[in-house]
């Protein structure tokens, strides 16, 4: 029972969703409010998915007319910095732009958003340790174990209709 | 525009699963409905079929919309999701009565082998019964409805898709359970006074609205979540909160009035008659064909009597293109056509070919070709010896072609490539010149060896359309032929052609039958293997040793031949400290010899007679292992053709282009091409495991040591597929 919950717990966090996620900050800097997201929820070493809205600070309005700009380096090593233009390319949900990165290292890592020439945001993101690339396989390998399973069950209840209890 | 609506507007999630999912049981409702409503217009009216099109939208609106991702910024958006899934979808799924034009629709053996079963269970039937009483519904909606509304559960809903998934499929499934009293869909009797529906959904809807005041009135957010959410259009987390407290009340409670309105009328002016309890019938069932040979084109095109031969020219050409390459063409495998064409493109198209098609490669071989042309001039005069009516020589054939594939590098060597094929060509012409029949075809080939048995997985069959036709048929023209076309060379009386094994597709019979009673018929891939009738030029497939040693060579060859690619395995040859020659052989006596004979001995108490007819559970796991295997050559070098043609070309004196051998260069395989060998898998031991499941009668215990073999073996090939592997073929 306990390697089930650790299973559930392992993979339910690793499920991607496409952009959106968790809010890691929502503040005002300059004319603008910048939001960020990331998702997975609580980021595993790999690749993550940070989507930024940012809306004009007095009317709430979304603002796609200013470039933004994410890095993110392991904590206390900006020479690591990984980073990219965030764009709208690829979101599910058009309010966002975003950006995946590869955060290759689990521990603390700074994420720094820069709207157009505006002062960096910087936050810090907790990344954990990747899954085990097992893992990712595990639903391919063990998926005959459930078809057999429901197989037996619907042996017993066939077997119940073809004779019916006296 | 507002760019928020703009935004909305363009939000459309991109979800294959829910598309299919929805798409499938549209097209078998449709299938079923306008089946039933050829038979009884008046039942089953078009109502029925936009209620349940109406139902698939409401589901497809509420999670394949811009609706789903703004659910995680607005929470009026994602309960009006939930109103979609909880009030809209299940009554209208329910108003279309869904059991027989869903029944119907079912494709036949789905219908009759899992379904109908089902249908039929006693305590499945009560459970269902039990579950969707008004007593047990209206506690069960209530309970997933306001579970899923604790704080703590919505918001582990909106931070995980997993539980967001699980959610949406209780929503659902509580609303299905809890409209079906409510509807109550044909053929559904009543079990309980409709008068007990009044209280039943006035409570529904007062728990509904005790609800939607709570998330109304409060004055603080209740989900976290939405006080995190960036703000837009001027919407606190509190005003969203309310709005999606008055969707719930308002439209929720109209979705419970109405039938109560609607209940109370029918109770007023039509009283209810309780009518005796009797069986309802299910529909009848007749089969119609599907038939290869009635698809506009393709059916035309095969129905002509040259259309083998027009397969089988290009096929030559091919054949003899490879040949001149690989006795000509540069030594080196990856840019002659020799080391290209039939090791990764022939070997892949053959394997996807016999899964989607049939035995097509017989159909289009060209070795025939010459013999035809042999016996143009003399014809032979000799019958196969009836005392080896069997398939020693392919067995020898295959176990000498997968021993020396390894000890001399088949398929690195172009010239020894081009050698097989013109011994080939020899050997047939030989055979079939001094015998009558397809003698080289049924007795000696391992090529079509391969394809008989692979073929068993295919889905597609030469068949009778009609045996009453067959049975008066006096002329039997299919067996014997006649002027216009000669009969089957294989000995396939087609009445009593039961699957695939020695059939080449090769259409005579077809082509011969005066009455064009015989098709290209789908059939369930593997049903033969559990099927022991007698079959016309094979007899019981229980009684033939040479066919069962023959499918437990390629079952464990399947997994030798990738094995001999996988790293661990080739240091492992290595580190014996002998020469390739005779590692390889050690490796072969041991996967060809030892392992069959301990792991088939075991699992059948070395009984022979077991053996012979359990082994027939290996073919799909077999060929799941060979699909596994060449169509992973296939998908990852399909474009070195590319260069090597045009190095071929440039060889010839024609500019086709520079070659990019980058083409035929080691690349990063992807991700999905492993997973599609271990779904590949993951299918072949479920068949292998069933068809020991029916092979045993059914009995779990004759069964389980059978299971176990494809068990070890299924781990063994899963091993195999995680290796790293010789990309063979390819520059290094």
């Amino acid at each position: 029972m306990k390697h089930l919950i650790l299973f559930a717990l392992l993979v339910t966090p690793a499920l991607l969703r496409a952009d959106g996620g968790t809010v890691r900050f929502s503040q005002v800097q300059g004319p603008y409010r910048v939001t960020l997201l990331t998702s997975p929820v609580s980021p595993r070493a790999g690749v993550v998915d940070f989507s930024v809205l940012v809306q004009d600070a007095a009317t709430d309005r979304p603002r796609y007319d200013v470039p933004v700009r994410l890095q993110a380096w392991p904590a206390g090593q900006p020479q690591h910095a990984v980073g990219g233009l965030v764009t709208g390319a690829g979101t599910v949900n058009k309010l966002y732009r975003h950006v995946e990165l590869d955060l290759h290292e689990a521990g603390e890592w700074t994420v720094t958003v820069r709207v157009s020439d505006a002062a960096p945001i910087e936050t810090t993101l907790a990344v954990g340790p990747p899954l085990p690339g097992w893992l990712d396989l595990l639903p391919w390998v063990v998926s005959p174990l459930v078809v057999i399973v429901l197989f037996v069950i619907h042996q017993r209840l066939s077997r119940d209709s073809h004779h019916p209890a006296a | 525009m507002n760019p928020v609506v703009d935004a909305f507007l363009a939000s459309w999630p991109i979800d294959p699963a829910l598309w299919l999912g929805l798409l499938a049981p549209a097209i078998i409702y449709a299938r079923g409905w306008l089946w039933l409503r050829q038979r009884d217009p008046k039942r089953w009216q078009r109502r029925h079929l936009f209620c349940f099109l109406g139902g698939l939208s409401a589901i497809l609106l509420a999670l394949g919309s811009p609706i789903e991702p703004f659910a995680f910024l607005f929470l009026q958006w994602h309960m009006a999701q939930h109103l979609l899934l909880t009030m809209a979808a299940p009554p209208l799924l329910w108003m279309s009565t869904p059991l027989f034009p869903m029944l119907r629709g079912l494709p036949a053996p789905i219908r009759t082998v899992w379904v109908v079963p089902l249908l039929r269970s006693r305590p499945l039937r009560a459970f269902f019964g039990r579950l969707t009483h008004p007593v047990v519904a209206l506690p069960v909606y209530v309970a997933v409805t306001w579970a899923w509304h604790l704080p703590g559960m919505y918001d582990l809903a909106l931070r995980s898709d997993g539980w967001h998934y699980a959610q949406h499929a209780m929503f659902l499934a509580a609303a299905l359970i809890f409209w079906f009293p409510v509807i109550r869909p044909y053929p559904a009797r009543p079990r309980w006074s409709r008068w007990l529906l009044f209280p039943y959904l006035i409570l529904a809807d007062v728990q509904n609205t005790a609800l939607a005041a709570l998330l109304t009135f409060s004055d603080r957010v209740i989900y976290p979540h939405y006080a995190t959410m960036p703000r837009l259009g001027g919407i606190s987390a509190l005003d969203d909160q309310a709005g999606a407290g008055v969707i719930m009340w308002v439209p929720g409670s109209i979705a419970y009035l109405v039938p109560l309105f609607a209940l109370a009328l029918r109770a007023l002016f039509n009283p209810e008659v309780r009518k005796p309890a009797g069986r309802v019938p299910l529909p009848m069932v007749q089969s119609r064909h599907v038939d290869l040979l009635r698809i506009p084109i393709a059916g035309r095109f095969l129905k002509w009597k040259h259309a083998r031969l027009v397969m089988q020219v290009p096929m030559l050409a091919f054949a003899g293109l490879i040949v001149y390459d690989g006795f000509t063409g540069p030594e080196s495998a990856p840019i002659n056509l020799a080391g290209v064409l039939p090791w990764v493109h022939w070997r892949g198209f053959l394997i996807i070919g016999l899964l989607v098609i049939g035995n097509v490669f017989c159909m289009a071989c060209p070795f025939m070709l010459p013999r035809a042309l042999a016996r143009m001039v003399a014809t032979p005069r000799w019958g196969w010896p009836g005392g080896r009516r069997h398939k020693w020589l392919g067995i020898v054939g295959i176990a000498l072609f997968l021993w020396s594939y390894e000890a001399f590098s088949l398929w690195d060597s172009p010239w020894l490539t081009a050698w097989i094929i013109v011994g080939y060509f020899i050997t047939a012409l030989v055979v079939d010149s001094l015998f009558r029949g397809a003698a080289f075809c049924k007795f000696v080939c391992p090529i079509g060896q391969f394809n008989f048995l692979q073929s068993l997985m295919s889905p597609w069959s030469v068949q009778a359309k009609s045996s009453a036709i067959c049975s008066d048929c006096r002329t039997k023209d299919c067996i014997r032929g006649n002027e216009t076309s000669r009969g089957c060379e294989l000995d396939l009386f087609v009445p009593h052609k039961h699957g695939n094994v020695d059939c080449t597709l090769c259409l005579d019979c077809i082509h011969a039958c005066p009455h064009d009673n015989i098709g290209i018929l789908p059939r369930v891939p593997g049903s033969d293997l559990y099927d022991d009738r007698m079959r016309s030029g094979l007899g019981r497939l229980t009684k033939r040793t040479d066919i069962a040693i023959l499918v437990t060579l390629l079952f464990f060859g399947a997994f030798a031949n990738a094995a001999g690619m996988a790293a661990p395995i080739v240091a492992w040859q290595e580190s014996l400290g002998i020469s390739r020659m005779a590692s390889v052989s050690v490796f072969y006596l041991l996967m060809l010899v030892a392992l069959p004979v301990m792991v088939v001995g075991l699992a059948s108490h070395f009984n022979l007679r077991r053996a012979v007819r359990f082994a027939y559970c290996l073919v799909p796991l077999g060929f799941a292992m060979w699909l596994a295997h060449y169509s992973f050559h296939l998908f990852t070098t399909y474009d070195a053709v590319i260069p090597v043609t045009q190095r071929f070309a440039l060889d010839a004196g024609i500019n086709l282009g520079q070659p990019d051998w980058a083409c035929a260069c080691c690349r990063p395989v992807g991700g999905w091409v492993l997973r599609f060998e271990l779904l590949a898998l993951d299918l072949g031991l479920l068949l292998s495991l069933y068809t020991a499941f029916r092979l045993a009668d059914r009995s779990w215990r004759s069964a389980a040591p059978w299971a176990m073999l494809l068990m070890v073996m299924f781990a063994f090939g899963i091993w195999i597929m995680l290796q790293p592997m010789q990309m063979r073929g390819m520059m290094g």
